[in-house]
């Protein structure tokens, strides 16, 4: 135990000493988590019901407080559009709203069931690099903030009927009333699955990209080992009281013990920095102890990867290639790149290959869907499964020096 | 001991340095058998042909790793560092010394634990001729002390110089050994070995 003490300090300080690994270790992957939030800090805000950015076009139509047009701006206002008003369309925005000259025209044409001219149609332009959905649930938006300004004026026609034919003395008059289209909103309540607090995208990025910089560890680490062998301070090793063993776990639990702490700092700055970016709080209502064995688990499986990609490969440059590929490829399938939802069958069936799926849905059952831990130990079984299986590969094709 | 490239003799040094597991045939080395091999370990010192150091860390901290993975106190670096004349270096990174002093590094570090049995494979490659007699001096010293060397070289004048007893190495065979006066009678080491070697080795 002592020896084996000894190998991992060792190594440690080597690490220390390593500022190239170190960046990779720590300063990429928080790189990555910060620059991905901001870089898609719209499209969160969107998704979790926050002001979308809007230019409304309206001429000078806006300025009749009672105007059809002033209602849709209520209207969308309402729907919490940050929403910059103008004359003349200036596309600063990725998303403008031009109104037709006569807007109030427009909704009497589709009242009266009459086929809309060119010139008559409303018109949304947007960035065409701007997320699909977005753009559907504005468009979506947009039909149901006409249909409410359409329903309101339907409604007072009714009502001047209704109050029409009883000054021409009609009784009973019985027309079935349109309530307030305001009593209809709060009909819909969202949920999610065990009675959970909807989850904000950071809940969902942070262990995924975080998973995703722990797995890079398989450069660092297998370029130690390939040093270690290229330099014969493997095979001098060997002629010193230790076992093989305590030299394998010496180089392993090193860089578990890294991984264990790049999820914590990852972590840390999903709590303490994202949120001053993003406006959103990654919610720490989970329990930590499952969240530990979570990592234990994923730092075992990335750290017997890195030491299978050290056996296989004969040079650095082999192992920080084929390292840093594999484990792309890996997030690409695992879902942590590309949201498996968006996958076709096939390829969310093959995604269950990949380490990073496994820790990924054992991330998202303890933080997310506050599954039965039990849920969770299956997946982190896999994970345990997995670094065996690399380990025993990685065994079988151990080479102490370069020339073996 | 000498030997043609690839005669085996590095892999005969992997074997008495008990770096070879597996189901092979045993001797005693040092008095040492194969379930002792911790002990023997203990009292090995061995120099591998390349330069088996971390070169990010001093020379101090070299012998200061290999030292304490042989349960031995910090002053031994010290006396080693001392020995092999890089005192004044001793703070500096390895991959800041010249190709010798990294030789005598490497050799230094082979001596940590004062050992009975020194083995040695190709100590001198590469090395300046400055460095190359200081090391050659070393040995002297260490071998008028008893310990007890293995050399493994492809120099003649090395072997003269140093050695009283001579092994050829030919495809993984010891073809001759024994002191030189037994197995070169009147002939010359070079004329032997070719003799023992010659279109052996060429094939």
């Amino acid at each position: 135990m002592k020896k084996l003490m000894l190998l991992v300090l060792h190594e440690l300080r080597l690490l220390l000493k390593d500022r190239q690994a170190l960046g990779l270790l720590f300063v990429m992957p928080l790189a990555f988590i910060v620059f991905l939030t901001l870089a898609l800090q719209d499209v969160y805000l969107a998704k979790v019901g926050q002001k979308v950015k809007l230019e409304f076009v309206t001429g000078t139509q806006c300025d009749d407080a009672d105007s059809v047009c002033t209602k849709l701006l209520e209207e969308l206002k309402r729907q919490k559009y940050d929403i910059q008003v103008s004359a003349k369309p200036s596309y600063t925005r990725s998303l403008t709203l031009i109104l037709p000259e006569k807007i109030g025209h427009t909704l009497d044409i589709i009242k009266k069931g009459e086929k809309l001219e060119d010139g008559d149609k409303v018109q949304l332009v947007f960035d065409p690099t701007l997320d699909q959905s977005l753009r559907a649930l504005v468009e979506s938006n947009l039909s149901l903030a006409l249909q409410s300004v359409m329903i309101v004026q339907v409604k007072a026609e009714i009502d001047k009927t209704k109050k029409d034919l009883k000054s021409k003395g009609a009784t009973n008059v019985k027309i079935a009333s349109v309530s307030d289209v305001n009593h209809v909103e709060g009909l819909i309540e969202e949920k999610a699955i065990n009675g959970v607090i909807l989850p904000n995208p950071i809940q969902q990025t942070v262990p995924a990209w975080a998973l995703f910089g722990m797995f890079f560890i398989v450069i660092p680490m297998a370029n130690s080992m390939i040093r270690d062998r290229k330099l014969g301070v493997f095979k001098r090793l060997l002629s010193f009281p230790v076992t093989r063993g305590q030299l394998i776990f010496g180089k392993i639990l090193p860089f578990l013990i890294l991984n264990f702490f790049q999820f914590a700092m990852m972590f840390a700055v999903g709590v303490f920095v994202l949120p001053r970016i993003t406006h959103l709080n990654l919610v720490l209502d989970f329990s930590y102890a499952h969240i530990v064995y979570a990592t234990l688990a994923c730092a075992f499986a990335a750290t017997s990867y890195g030491l299978m990609v050290a056996c296989l490969a004969r040079t650095s440059e082999q192992a920080s290639a084929f390292g840093a590929l594999s484990v792309v490829i890996l997030a690409i399938l695992g879902g942590v790149m590309i949201p498996r939802f968006v996958m076709p069958e096939f390829m969310q069936h093959a995604s269950q290959i990949s380490p990073l799926y496994w820790g990924l849905e054992s991330y998202l059952d303890i933080i997310v869907r506050k599954a039965p831990f039990t849920e969770t130990l299956k997946k982190i079984g896999v994970l345990v499964g997995f670094g065996v299986l690399c380990v025993l590969i990685a065994s079988r094709r151990f080479r102490w020096a370069d020339a073996e | 001991m000498l030997g043609p490239n690839g005669a085996g003799k590095t892999t005969l040094i992997s074997f008495l340095c008990g770096q070879v597991e597996g189901k092979y045939r045993t001797a005693k080395v040092l008095g040492f058998g194969r379930d002792e091999i911790r002990t023997y370990k203990q009292r090995l010192g061995y120099a591998p042909q390349e330069i088996a150091l971390f070169p990010t860390l001093s020379a101090r901290e070299n012998l200061n790793f290999f030292g304490r993975l042989l349960d031995l106190p910090r002053h031994e670096s010290d006396r080693v560092l001392d020995w092999i004349g890089l005192s004044e270096r001793a703070d500096d990174a390895v991959h800041t010394f010249s190709g010798g002093m990294k030789r005598r590094l490497n050799l230094g570090v082979a001596l940590l634990n004062r050992p009975d049995l020194l083995i040695l494979d190709e100590p001198t490659v590469g090395v300046d001729p400055q460095s190359r007699n200081f090391i050659f001096d070393k040995i002297l010293e260490l071998k008028k002390e008893g310990v007890t060397l293995i050399y493994s070289t492809h120099y003649f004048e090395e072997v003269k110089r140093l050695c009283d007893s001579v092994g050829i190495m030919v495809k993984g065979r010891m073809v001759a050994h024994g002191p030189f006066n037994e197995i070169l009678g009147s002939e010359s080491l070079e004329h032997r070995y070719f003799e023992w070697v010659g279109q052996e080795a060429l094939e």
